[in-house]
């Protein structure tokens, strides 16, 4: 039988945050996302103040002083550079492995080795905190939806292993008998608010049901999940090959936008930054999304959000196009009188450089396409020899792109040698 | 980009200079250029930098503004050189077991006295000094 481990980062941003600063070990620590807006990570402490995922930081200022919680901006540059570590001291220790996100991936435990899972994943989890200095719980199972349940109860295990084996019938009914199926991976909220109104309450409830039933309200996607609720291998590992199918570039404004020209400042800066990091991985694009939306915290002003998508005839990744189309896009659903709080660029429908034949009879484009490779290749050449914004499209406002608020961001401890860690 | 993850300086140690006409005879020997990265990082993911504050072990020629090379792979030893977080703080110190096992931090300057550590749980030894760069000119 495949074996597989789910490895994921205890509150990841908080725990990279505690190694070059152990005195926050087992404190209450929060992670802003960019512009210092939302809650996007906690320590287990914090989740226990009642901070919640997500929600803006004003909301929750009190809690913050009442419980001395310590808040930083998010250090993404650091947060890399662990995850890369993380990821390449997992690839040493399995035969195989998928990058599922930042903090978390799966890994292929073979059968041939002669320990066993289980203590194949402590082994590996006690590594990565020893070398690193990142907790991490484990779920073991069958397959990848298993695996998320497993991990799910490793992570509430704190004051245990926080590794869960789900590898044999019993073990797994059992855990499905506990588990709501809203904490079911690929079950969002609205399906289970359906499977609710249906009596269908638990993981084991789901499982139980009629394959039809399922099918027939749930589409291929949820018989795929319980499939393998049930232990059936359905979805396989994506180990390394596959592409990335987003890429996403959007900022919270540090206060509001209502005049257009500084909208489309900011659209350029964006529509830059991600034709520069879909060039950095080889990929073009098909279609562009831009979208725009005023705070939906503040109900006393005109609320509006709305997004557009546009295509490509030809998947590119030149700066020009991308950045045109991004404007054509804001163009076609700015209003005025709104007052704007973020704003974003998404590239989606991926492929890689060269994979898309382009028109056959269209030489023309060919030339320009190479010509424009060129510039690109340059243009990139300068940013990454002389520092990101060295050059840029004359619209684009580089510095509003990268001066975000960051008030508490930590040293960059790992990629500057001003900024190292201090050992007295 | 982490400096520690490419190797950021190196120096060839075969150069020949661009000669018409006559291809160099040393090209055949060329070899692969010493990396400093490799001489002294081991264990990539689990090395990290730390920054040197204060003169607490300069009469092992470890001093202020110094920058060491930790990882935090190696089991401590004693008489090893360790970074150890001691009530939350990190600090650099030499590591005394004694038989029963039971840690002391030295300083290595005598105006510096010992840390007793009391409570196991206040020490954590964070990772294994491997070497010290002292830099006389900085660029």
């Amino acid at each position: 039988m495949q074996c597989l481990a789910l490895v994921d980062c205890n509150s990841f941003y908080a725990s990279c945050e505690s190694i070059f600063n152990p005195y926050l070990v087992n404190k209450p620590v929060v992670v802003l996302s960019n512009n210092d807006g939302c809650v996007v990570a906690r320590s287990s402490q914090a989740k226990k103040v009642g901070i919640k995922m997500g929600v803006p930081f004003f909301q929750i200022k009190e809690l913050v002083k009442k419980n001395k919680v310590h808040v930083y901006s998010s250090n993404y540059n650091l947060y890399g550079n662990i995850s890369a570590r993380v990821m390449s001291v997992l690839k040493e220790l399995s035969d195989d492995l998928e990058i599922y996100s930042i903090d978390e991936a799966f890994l292929v435990l073979n059968k041939f080795s002669a320990r066993s899972f289980y203590s194949r994943s402590l082994n590996i989890k006690n590594i990565i905190h020893k070398w690193i200095g990142v907790p991490v719980s484990i779920g073991i199972a069958p397959n990848k939806t298993l695996c998320k349940v497993a991990n799910f109860l490793a992570k509430k295990d704190e004051s245990g292993s926080q590794v869960v084996s789900l590898m044999n019938k019993k073990e797994i009914e059992l855990a499905l008998k506990i588990l709501d199926v809203q904490e079911i991976w690929g079950i969002g909220a609205r399906i289970s608010d359906f499977l609710k109104s249906n009596q269908i309450y638990t993981a084991d409830d789901l499982s139980k049901k009629d394959p039809r039933w399922i099918r027939q309200h749930l589409g291929v996607v949820g018989e795929r999940t319980y499939r393998e609720l049930k232990g059936e291998v359905c979805l396989n590992l994506n180990s390394g090959s596959s592409i990335r199918n987003q890429c996403i570039v959007s900022r919270s404004f540090e206060s509001y936008i209502t005049n257009k020209d500084d909208l489309e400042k900011r659209i350029v800066s964006y529509a830059t930054r991600a034709s520069e990091k879909i060039r950095s991985e080889k990929l073009q694009v098909k279609s562009i999304s831009v979208f725009i939306r005023s705070n939906k915290f503040n109900k006393n002003k005109k609320q509006y959000h709305c997004i557009k998508t546009l295509s490509f005839i030809n998947p590119t990744n030149h700066i020009f196009d991308i950045v045109n189309k991004s404007l054509e896009a804001l163009q076609s659903i700015f209003q005025e009188g709104i007052f704007y709080k973020k704003a974003g660029v998404i590239l989606s429908d991926l492929y890689l450089e060269n994979f898309y034949n382009n028109d056959l009879f269209d030489s023309e484009c060919k030339i320009r396409s190479q010509r424009l490779a060129r510039l690109n290749k340059t243009f990139d050449l300068i940013n990454s020899r002389y520092g990101g914004g060295s050059i840029s499209i004359a619209k684009e406002n580089y510095e509003r792109l990268h001066l975000t608020k960051r008030t508490n961001l930590s040293p960059a401890y790992t990629s500057n040698f001003d900024e190292l860690a201090i050992a007295n | 980009m982490n400096k520690i993850d490419r190797p950021s300086y190196s120096i060839p140690y075969v150069i020949s200079k661009v000669s018409a006409g006559f291809p160099s005879p040393a090209d055949d020997y060329l070899e692969k250029n010493l990396s400093i990265d490799k001489l002294l990082i081991k264990n990539q993911a689990s090395t990290f930098l730390i920054r040197v504050g204060g003169d607490s072990m300069i009469n092992i020629g470890i001093y202020d503004g110094d920058i060491l090379i930790v990882d935090r792979s190696l089991d401590a030893k004693n008489k090893d050189i360790v970074i150890a977080s001691i009530f939350g703080e990190l600090t650099v110190k030499r590591l005394i077991l004694d038989i029963r096992g039971n840690p002391q931090l030295k300083a290595e300057n005598p105006l510096y006295s010992n840390i007793e550590v009391k409570n196991k749980e206040d020490l954590i030894i964070w990772g294994v000094v491997t070497s010290a760069i002292h830099q006389f000119i900085k660029h």
